[in-house]
């Protein structure tokens, strides 16, 4: 009854093509990231920025990353953490060899350069497919794990091997670094995920994105009409890890302030690669749920036994929260396979038939 | 221990202990103290006794003495797995509970280096007891850091100390093959430079073994030392590392009384799974292990027969149980010194602040 485009009509062929066609949808998500912009930091207390919406933000903006490159062009990819670190390591060179340059380009700077690296690590993509590229994209992430730990110069000769977010600011906010508040460092991390998922999602609707899922749905089809698998799989490569390399420098520089190869490890690229599962293959949006529900629910297990008045000891409320997240993931893949994104689908659909259905 | 390492530990101690600001009038219902523990996980087999160390001596302090000069002891535990992000999400949970953290203690070098900026902002005092940063020993440049009674650096001269001792002299180390099997982490790279300096200076080839976390895959590593054959080996491990590592070494009979586990590689629960093999393995702590302190009476008379312990009655005296109660020893003695009246408002570190300017 509320969500119909009854009465809306399309005069052209750009109102047709829209992100958003129906008006609804359209009013929901500006009034969704007006929201997000502002609410949070008005409101929220220190702990909600720094330990659930900050690394909600970058969470999602890795989870676009490696969906581009999984979900639409069907490669799929464990080196998520390795790319990760060298946005990072790349940030931290960049910044503290030029202190002068502006903090957002320096994370688009460390972005090309995972670019380049993932460039290289997609080469075997061309010959080998489905777990045996993962297998070689495991390489990716164990190999440059390694080399940040092996070779001082990137941690400027640290001899903890920790590289530490100098303060740095952005038109005299102070944006990285001790002093950084949260709420400054929430709406850089939020300004860069929605500009960068703007920039997904119309690339993944334009002609890059419709040769990805070409590939990867038949690449001997895609081929034979024309698309050049070298290219298309290099270029999702290099764009995922663009995405990641931005994500990891965010991940040092706005989150954690200072970090070592063990926050890179293969947790992390299982984590993304997690996300992206639950939240939906090959959707931008499923990117955010899957963030959100991998980010958020542990969160929410942690604190409920308490908000319940129930004092459990720490050991067997994690435990606990482990059981009960493994058992929900298992719960959600059974109920819609096809991630959380398929689930909200399917509701609206409902939704547009919603108070009668057929 | 080098003169001015122990210079500096000292003064960090006068200055905990350092003289007060005038006495604050309000006078708050608790002191709150955040845990950051691992119970479960790959370093749960070290973080346990710790925690329970911990809880043990706070739950003595409030059933005997009724707190700190009066004040009862609260505290809340949030579980870190040793993770760094965890970590920073529990300093985050915790800081601002009770009216304010009195100090907190990180139990991770890693999660240590990232409280360390945070500190100074927030005003709450870091107390990394034997681990963290050893460069933030000195209170010019870190005054809201503590790593008293020692550092990663003094522990490594010490044990560079022993061996040379054991040779019969420093100059004997020339040509010696020591080699240091450690944490590839912040904390396990933290002795290199000094280990590194010493080998230049005593002429004995060092070889820097590093083993990736969490540690249960050690054969490449071993099997390096088998090559190499070191003299010496200074093992600098944690959790499930330590008893693969030990395991190892038995396994390639390594002599035992040439292998130095550092403070947090030589608890009980790293030797036992190596069974006899372990025997006459070394262990380098700055506190003595077992129950026969007077402390132990007092810990089983108030907590365990009350029922209140933490953990396993049989536990008490653990090695790292026993790193927990001189940590938490050390935190209640500093917030005791720190503050006759101790205001919410004006934690430690007010004291400290004025404090150090002076001792300095």
């Amino acid at each position: 009854m509320i969500y119909r485009e009854a009465g809306q009509f399309k005069t052209s062929y750009g109102a047709d093509q829209a992100i958003f066609p129906i008006l609804q949808d359209r009013v929901l998500v500006t009034l969704g990231i007006l929201v997000a912009f502002l609410v949070p930091p008005l409101i929220a207390d220190e702990y909600w920025l720094q330990a659930v919406l900050i690394p909600l933000a970058i969470y999602a903006l890795a989870a676009i990353g490696l969906n581009l490159l999984t979900g639409y062009a069907g490669q799929v990819s464990l080196g998520t953490g390795g790319f990760m670190a060298v946005g990072a390591y790349a940030a931290f060179k960049l910044t503290t060899s030029f202190p002068g340059l502006n903090i957002l380009v320096v994370f688009v700077l460390a972005g090309l350069m995972a670019a380049a690296v993932g460039l290289v690590f997609g080469i075997p993509s061309l010959r080998i497919k489905g777990f045996y590229l993962a297998v070689a994209t495991l390489a990716a992430q164990f190999f440059l794990i390694w080399l940040f730990n092996k070779v001082a110069w990137f941690t400027n000769y640290a001899s903890s091997g920790t590289i530490t977010a100098p303060p740095r600011t952005i038109f005299g906010v102070m944006t990285t670094g001790p002093l950084a508040t949260a709420p400054v460092r929430y709406v850089v991390a939020l300004g860069v995920l929605a500009v960068f998922a703007l920039v997904a999602k119309n690339l993944v609707r334009g002609r890059m994105g419709r040769s990805w899922m070409a590939i990867r749905d038949r690449d001997i089809a895609a081929e034979i009409i024309g698309v050049r698998p070298l290219r298309t799989k290099l270029l999702a490569f290099a764009v995922s890890s663009f995405y990641c390399g931005v994500a990891g420098a965010e991940y040092v520089f706005l989150y954690l302030g200072s970090a070592e190869t063990l926050a890179f490890d293969i947790a992390l690229s299982f984590l993304v690669l997690f996300m992206v599962i639950i939240g939906g293959l090959g959707s931008i949006l499923g990117s955010f749920l899957g963030a959100a529900f991998i980010v958020l629910v542990p969160i929410l297990l942690t604190n409920a036994p308490e908000a319940l008045g129930l004092g459990l000891p720490v050991a067997l409320q994690k435990q606990l929260e482990l059981m009960v997240f493994g058992g929900l993931i298992v719960f959600f893949l059974i109920v819609e396979p096809h991630g959380l994104a398929r689930l909200w689908q399917i509701s609206k659909e409902k939704l547009r038939l919603w108070p009668f259905p057929h | 221990m080098s003169v001015k390492r122990l210079l500096i530990g000292v003064l960090a101690t006068a200055v905990m202990a350092g003289p007060m600001v005038p006495a604050v009038s309000a006078q708050p219902k608790e002191i709150f103290i955040p845990l950051l523990v691992y119970r479960t996980g790959p370093f749960a087999p070290s973080g346990v006794p710790i925690a329970n160390g911990f809880v043990d001596y706070f739950t003595l302090l409030n059933e005997r003495d009724g707190g700190i000069n009066g004040v009862k002891i609260a505290w809340e535990e949030c579980e870190t797995q040793y993770a760094t992000d965890k970590g920073v999400e529990c300093y985050e949970k915790l800081k601002g509970k009770g009216g304010g953290a009195a100090l907190v203690n990180p139990y991770s070098t890693g999660i240590t280096y990232q409280l360390i900026p945070k500190a100074a902002v927030d005003k709450v005092p870091v107390f990394s007891m034997g681990y963290g940063m050893t460069a933030s020993a000195d209170g010019r440049w870190f005054p809201w850091v503590f790593n008293f009674p020692t550092t990663y650096w003094s522990q490594a001269s010490a044990v560079i100390r022993y061996i040379g001792q054991k040779e019969g002299g420093l100059d004997k180390l020339k040509g010696k093959k020591i080699a240091h099997i450690f944490h590839n982490s912040a904390y396990g790279k933290e002795a290199n430079p000094t280990l590194e300096d010493l080998a230049r200076q005593y002429g004995f080839e060092l070889t820097l073994l590093a083993v990736d976390s969490p540690g249960q895959e050690q054969k490449s590593t071993w099997l390096q030392v088998r090559r190499l054959n070191p003299n010496w080996i200074f093992l600098s491990g944690w959790g499930v590392m330590n008893q693969v590592a030990i395991k190892e070494a038995v396994s390639i009979n390594y002599p035992m009384d040439h292998f130095i586990g550092n403070w947090w590689s030589s608890s009980d629960a790293d030797v036992i799974p190596a069974g006899d093999g372990a025997k006459g393995y070394i262990g380098a702590t700055f506190h003595a292990p077992g129950t026969g302190f007077k402390i132990h009476q007092e810990v089983f008379k108030h907590v365990y027969d009350k029922g209140k312990g933490a953990g396993e009655k049989a536990r008490v005296g653990e090695v790292l149980y026993n790193r927990g109660i001189a940590n938490a020893m050390f935190s209640a003695e500093a917030i005791r010194t720190s503050a006759p009246s101790i205001s919410r408002r004006m934690p430690l570190p007010m004291r400290r602040n004025s404090a150090s300017a002076s001792a300095i």
